[in-house]
């Protein structure tokens, strides 16, 4: 099959066709190197994802508002087409994601900014929440080590976990495919598991409770419909770096405990690529599969992005007093050099390292652990 | 598989493909293929792999969850490119994949060496590995094989094919510089690489290889 485009773009008429975007497309970018640097993920208004689309064609994407095919091609500042653009824009047309027309639908994009925070325009971050999730949980199911390590973990948040007797009150924000609730709904507790998506919560209902009990709640989890004070233990695992705003949601879990009451927090923290990312490129990653963290979307509030200290000052401030910072699984996913000399510190420190600042904060995984203050 | 044109729209599946051998390149999984992708997709599905010595290989998944209605395309587009890359990573060929679903949730992926990469053929080259030295004393042929620590005797024909693949080189042009059969090179060097003696990369055709 020819390609339109190349066959147009001598054709000087068909270069004054009026062109437009025609899907409303969120677009995430992307960190994956060596392949996808700078690159965008493409979901589509269902949710359906559409593949990955290069910087050029995105830049011709933005441009895509009833404009002329000609202008599409040249770019700004050049007066001939520039080639790449020519090779972009057939391949958006031949994949209908531009055509003759004059609506635009919006175009949502999520990209990290210089400063460490997200820049977000249209309402991406909302949209992109809900149709990744779905995607990623329809390709890849419960045991996988691409969602949040499940298997692996438990043992690492296990110790937190009330005690069978007496029975608790737990909640899971953000519970997934329930394979924490489960764990604690066998400890004989009842559990909350709040999901915003009710697939979701339909796949935590199918799991065995054992002797406890668990109540699927479909909620926003900065707004969960319980009464202060009604859960004595609550935790939120490789959740808080998807939402909004993870500080108030932190916040709605405090709200929800007993005095007294214990928070296990875990979020991924920096491993060696990101590291490599801000240094080398000064930016931090927008999607790195094991943490997806820098589309939560609001500026300089996200845990991994910030000190873990300022982290702890702000459960410290929200009334929990933070017994225990761990980073989890240091030594995983490191390329050599970086592995052996970690390692050679990690012999130096003995037991203690883990738990020794600045190489608690340089795991794969960070465990936050804190009681309710009276 | 280290260069690739890009394109300005990729699949899906290519994708996925890239991510997954770029991930699997830097932690190598020592698990039996079967294991390892189950492991990947959780509980999505279940592969079985028909037991083959050599490409392609047959991967049947069975009760899968998800691969229905709406979900299908994405849902096994990422599961074809996922499984193409942990693949590749794992062979260090590229591979492509034949992809037959069923209604049923019971789909059928065959995975054979890719015959061309970019829309060029590509040939499979053979280079001697680095920790492989070769000797003669004009009447008996030895290799070296230094991670093993074992002197091997071997036949004049794979010393003269190790000898020729001290730089990478294609089972023709090794036939044609032996003035011996193609068929008998490439059984030699499927022995060879079997032992891992011979690294393969596969690259586009040129004239010099």
């Amino acid at each position: 099959m020819s390609d339109p485009l190349t066959v147009m773009v001598p054709n000087e008429g068909a270069l004054d066709a009026q062109l437009s975007r025609r899907e409303e497309l969120v677009l995430l970018k992307l960190f994956v190197p060596p392949y996808y640097y700078g690159d965008y993920l493409a979901f589509g208004a269902a949710g359906e994802p559409l593949g990955v689309l290069s910087p050029v064609a995105v830049s011709v994407l933005r441009e895509a508002e009833e404009r002329p095919a000609r202008a599409l091609v040249c770019g700004p500042g050049r007066d001939g087409p520039d080639p790449e653009r020519v090779d972009a824009l057939s391949e958006l047309v031949m994949r209908g994601l531009v055509a003759p027309g004059a609506s635009a639908p919006p175009l949502h994009e999520i990209a990290p900014d210089k400063g460490g925070g997200t820049r977000h325009t249209g309402r991406g971050a909302d949209l992109f929440i809900r149709h990744f999730y779905r995607y990623f949980g329809d390709c890849f199911g419960d045991g996988s080590p691409l969602i949040d390590s499940h298997g692996d973990f438990l043992p690492v948040l296990e110790p937190y976990f009330p005690p069978p007797r007496p029975a608790a009150v737990c909640l899971d924000a953000g519970a997934g495919s329930g394979h924490y609730a489960a764990a604690l709904a066998r400890l004989g507790h009842h559990v909350y598991a709040c999901d915003i998506d009710r697939a979701r919560l339909e796949a935590v209902a199918a799991r065995s409770a054992g002797a406890g009990t668990i109540q699927g709640l479909q909620c926003d989890l900065q707004d969960i419909p319980l009464p202060d004070g009604c859960v004595d233990f609550a935790m939120s695992v490789f959740v808080l770096e998807h939402v909004a705003d993870p500080y108030a949601v932190t916040e709605e879990l405090v709200r929800l405990l007993r005095p007294g009451g214990t928070l296990l927090l875990a979020v991924p923290s920096f491993n060696i690529r990101d590291t490599m990312a801000a240094w080398l490129h000064g930016e931090l990653p927008t999607l790195n599969f094991e943490h997806l963290r820098s589309y939560g979307l609001v500026p300089r509030t996200h845990p991994w992005c910030e000190p873990l200290l300022d982290v702890s000052a702000h459960l410290r401030a929200c009334g929990v007093e933070v017994t225990t910072v761990l980073g989890v699984n240091v030594l995983s996913d490191l390329w050599e050099p970086w592995a052996s000399a970690l390692a050679q510190i990690a012999a130096a420190h003995g037991p203690a390292f883990a738990s020794t600042w600045p190489w608690n904060h340089l795991g794969r995984q960070t465990v936050f652990h804190g009681r309710k203050t009276p | 598989m280290t260069t690739r044109l890009r394109r300005h729209v990729e699949a899906l599946d290519t994708f996925w493909a890239d991510y997954l051998r770029t991930l699997c390149q830097a932690s190598p999984a020592a698990a039996p293929v079967g294991p390892q992708l189950d492991l990947l997709f959780g509980n999505l599905t279940r592969h079985e792999v028909e037991p083959s010595p050599r490409l392609p290989l047959t991967i049947r998944c069975s009760d899968c969850r998800n691969n229905r209605g709406a979900r299908r395309d994405s849902v096994c587009s990422t599961h074809v490119g996922a499984v193409r890359g942990t693949l590749e990573a794992r062979q260090g060929v590229p591979l492509e994949v034949d992809y037959e679903p069923s209604e049923e949730g019971s789909c059928r992926m065959i995975v054979a060496i890719a015959g061309t990469r970019d829309g060029r053929p590509v040939v499979a080259l053979a280079q001697r590995a680095d920790h492989v030295a070769l000797g003669s004393d004009g009447l008996a042929h030895w290799a070296d094989d230094r991670r093993a620590g074992v002197r091997v005797p071997i036949t004049p024909l794979s010393w003269a094919i190790l000898q020729a693949a001290a730089q990478p080189i294609s089972v023709a042009a090794a036939a044609a510089r032996l003035g011996v059969e193609a068929g008998a090179v490439a059984q030699v060097l499927d022995q060879l690489h079997r032992c891992g003696w011979v690294r393969t990369t596969f690259e586009p055709d040129s004239p010099t290889s």
